[in-house]
């Protein structure tokens, strides 16, 4: 057992000396002399202060000795020692879009992961998971920041000296070098120890991934595929995937849904009345022909979502969502069938603007040598003395022992109490005499 | 070889004071009824050869005393009477309880409440008056009958000497065994036992046609008490303690001396002679002289 505070361990003994001491100085009737006539003495209480050669009412003393320690005690905070590890691990698991899939990074981290270590996925902001197989999937931030990981592995690090002689860092990462910002490396220099970075593959590193180019689920008499045929041109950076029927599923890896749905309700639209709009805007791209549509774009619908085109109105006519594994784009914009709206420049313009990529532009450039090289430092671990000790660590003691010591003050009132009546008592014909 | 043994301090002193009230005489301060000779008049008119009147003859009186010679002259039966003269039987009841052991370094008040009672007895005996003396005791009564004999002195003497004022003993249970052997009771106390009883038992006393004398011995640190004491105990009570400091020390002097006209007006009332004595501020030679004098009742 180890106290946090053990200043008021000292202070509480140092109490308990001066009540052991005043229990030396007892108030006691002096000395008497015989004296026939002093029934004629007006009857008045008479005391001395004198020093005693033993300490008194040695129960009282204990009670109040005990009761100070246990305040003392429950102030100096006691905490069970933990048995200490040699060596523990802190890793930090890059679940950025920056990384090409959530596998690689899971096997990567089970590679290092052991027993006490911590484990902390970080894109934008940083949490601790307690395995490997309870990391979630890539997030939507397109790199992971290094600052907020290197931050939550200090407060780790924090909470880990008492547990551990030494604490490693290790980043498994694709380590893009949008990962890096101005506070990183004032950040770095607060990790008193080397960081050990394990790469796994980025994001744009596979050519052939099978989940890159354009998913059409549309049929041939569609209209849009024309639209979408000369919108096309131009090789699609990431995986797309355009959902004109049926349910739609959440994106994953980084991939852009649209949703363009023939005749029902668009994602997150609602039915609303059926009106008729002149134009539609994307952009700087306009288009005057008559648009009618029975669905809306509910005003909360539009919290966290970036309008892609407006109607001339200035209603929106298709949204942008990020959500977990990528992104999601409604399109309430009806084609069609008939005409040559669709094959008209401006119309294929807007397609081209709704199947651009959406804004989570995936930097695939890798950290330069010179941050990497002061990113991982030297070569030793982090010793535990290196990081300040938790001050807000609470113990587990401490209320047991303040209510230990409210007990322990009623029985010694308790004690009190009974030790006046028993004086009242004795002094009882000493009254009576007086009357 | 015979063993001679040695006088204590108090028979020491003793012997001055009994040369010194050598010559006093302590008459009885009213008339006696008792019929034996002694010295102290009687209501009685006897025979004796000092005259004091002539009465006529009753019927009844003895014819033997009529003066034959006066009624040949006159021709009428007178009786010649006289003073008769008794003597008057007294008892010394002695307080020796542990109030009196004070001073606890000089026994002040015993010293001087014995030396008291050998004197009066010195005197009572010079004039004939057969004394004894009680010291109660809760351990048994040490009772001296009234006696004429030489040795009576020497006993009581003893018998002070011998005791050591302890313990609370009742004077009013004691008194009222001897009323009837003694014509004089002088009871020699500091009166704080049971003080109303006492009273009440000395006035039966008196009432019965004994010669009852209180004196009140008391000693001057009682009267004056130094002031050094801080916390003071009753001897004969342990639950008695009061602090005598300079903010109660003159509230105890009015009580003291309230109480001590209460006690002399209790005993005058009672039909007692009281005598106030201070161990310490005179010397027991006076306090006989005062108490042998001739005087009447303070409450009559």
């Amino acid at each position: 057992m180890t106290f946090l505070a053990p200043s008021f361990l000292w202070a509480g003994l140092a109490f308990s000396l001066g009540i052991v001491a005043l229990h030396f100085i007892v108030t006691r009737q002096p000395r008497s002399e015989d004296f026939p006539t002093a029934r004629f003495v007006p009857l008045s209480s008479v005391e001395a202060v004198s020093r005693s050669t033993r300490p008194t009412d040695l129960l009282l003393l204990l009670l109040r000795v005990l009761a100070v320690q246990s305040v003392a005690s429950a102030l100096a905070r006691p905490v069970l020692t933990v048995s200490r590890d040699k060596h523990v691990r802190i890793i930090l698991a890059d679940l950025s879009l920056s990384s090409a899939n959530t596998g690689d990074v899971r096997d990567s981290v089970s590679r290092y992961f052991r027993r006490n270590d911590v484990l902390v996925a970080f894109d934008s902001t940083a949490r601790v998971y307690s395995t490997p197989d309870s990391l979630p999937s890539l997030g939507v931030a397109p790199a992971g920041n290094l600052s907020a990981a290197l931050i939550a592995s200090l407060r780790s690090a924090t909470k880990l000296r008492d547990r551990a002689d030494s604490i490693s860092l290790i980043i498994v990462s694709s380590l893009p070098a949008t990962s890096w910002d101005l506070a990183t490396d004032t950040i770095r220099a607060m990790w008193p120890g080397a960081i050990q970075v394990v790469r796994v593959q980025a994001h744009g590193d596979s050519s052939g991934n099978s989940e890159s180019g354009i998913s059409m689920e549309l049929a041939t008499t569609d209209p849009l595929r024309f639209a979408l045929t000369l919108a096309s041109d131009n090789p699609h950076a990431s995986p797309l995937r355009i959902v004109r029927a049926g349910a739609v599923t959440s994106p994953e890896n980084g991939e852009m849904v649209l949703h363009w749905p023939l005749g029902e309700r668009p994602a997150f639209g609602v039915q609303g009345s059926t009106g008729t709009h002149a134009g539609l805007v994307a952009g700087s791209t306009v288009i005057i022909a008559p648009f009618t549509t029975r669905f809306d774009f509910p005003s909360d619908s539009l919290s966290g979502a970036t309008v892609i085109a407006r109607w001339l109105d200035g209603a929106p006519a298709a949204i942008q969502r990020n959500v977990v594994g990528g992104c999601l784009r409604s399109v309430n914009i009806p084609v069609p069938q008939k005409g040559d709206l669709v094959i008209r420049s401006e119309f294929v313009a807007i397609v081209s603007r709704l199947i651009a990529p959406c804004a989570l532009t995936l930097s695939t450039a890798p950290l330069p040598d010179s941050l990497l090289a002061r990113l991982k430092g030297g070569n030793a671990a982090a010793a535990r003395s290196a990081f300040a000790g938790d001050n807000h660590q609470k113990s587990p003691f401490t209320p047991w022992l303040l209510l230990a010591s409210l007990i322990l003050l009623a029985l010694e009132q308790f004690v009190r109490r009974n030790r006046k009546q028993v004086e009242v008592a004795t002094a009882a014909p000493f009254v009576r005499n007086a009357a | 070889m015979a063993r001679v043994s040695q006088p204590s301090v108090l028979e020491t002193g003793l012997a001055e004071l009994l040369d010194a009230v050598r010559g006093i005489r302590w008459p009885a301060n009213t008339r006696l009824r008792s019929g034996n000779p002694g010295a102290h008049a009687s209501h009685l008119r006897g025979a004796s050869a000092e005259f004091m009147e002539y009465r006529p003859y009753r019927q009844g009186d003895y014819p033997g005393r009529i003066d034959w010679k006066l009624f040949a002259r006159s021709d009428r039966a007178y009786i010649r009477l006289s003073n008769d003269h008794a003597i008057l039987p007294t008892m010394f009841v002695l307080d020796g309880s542990a109030s009196m052991g004070f001073p606890a370094s000089s026994n002040g008040k015993w010293a001087f409440a014995a030396s008291a009672a050998i004197g009066l007895a010195s005197v009572a005996r010079n004039g004939g008056d057969p004394v004894g003396m009680l010291l109660p005791d809760s351990g048994g009564d040490v009772h001296l009958r009234p006696g004429t004999r030489q040795s009576v002195l020497q006993e009581m003497i003893r018998a002070v000497s011998n005791r050591r004022p302890s313990g609370s003993a009742s004077l009013a249970g004691s008194l009222s065994g001897i009323a009837r052997s003694a014509g004089r009771i002088v009871i020699i106390s500091d009166f704080l036992g049971d003080t109303k009883e006492l009273v009440a038992a000395a006035g039966r006393c008196a009432l019965g046609g004994s010669e009852v004398h209180a004196i009140h011995v008391v000693a001057v640190e009682e009267v004056r008490p130094p002031r050094s004491f801080h916390l003071v105990r009753d001897p004969e009570d342990d639950t008695i303690r009061r602090p005598l400091t300079d903010s109660t020390y003159d509230e105890y002097l009015n009580r003291f001396g309230e109480w001590r006209e209460n006690v002399a007006r209790d005993f005058a009332h009672a039909g007692v002679f009281y005598t106030i004595a201070v161990a310490g501020d005179e010397p027991v030679e006076h306090l006989v002289r005062r108490v042998a004098a001739p005087r009447t009742l303070a409450g009559s």
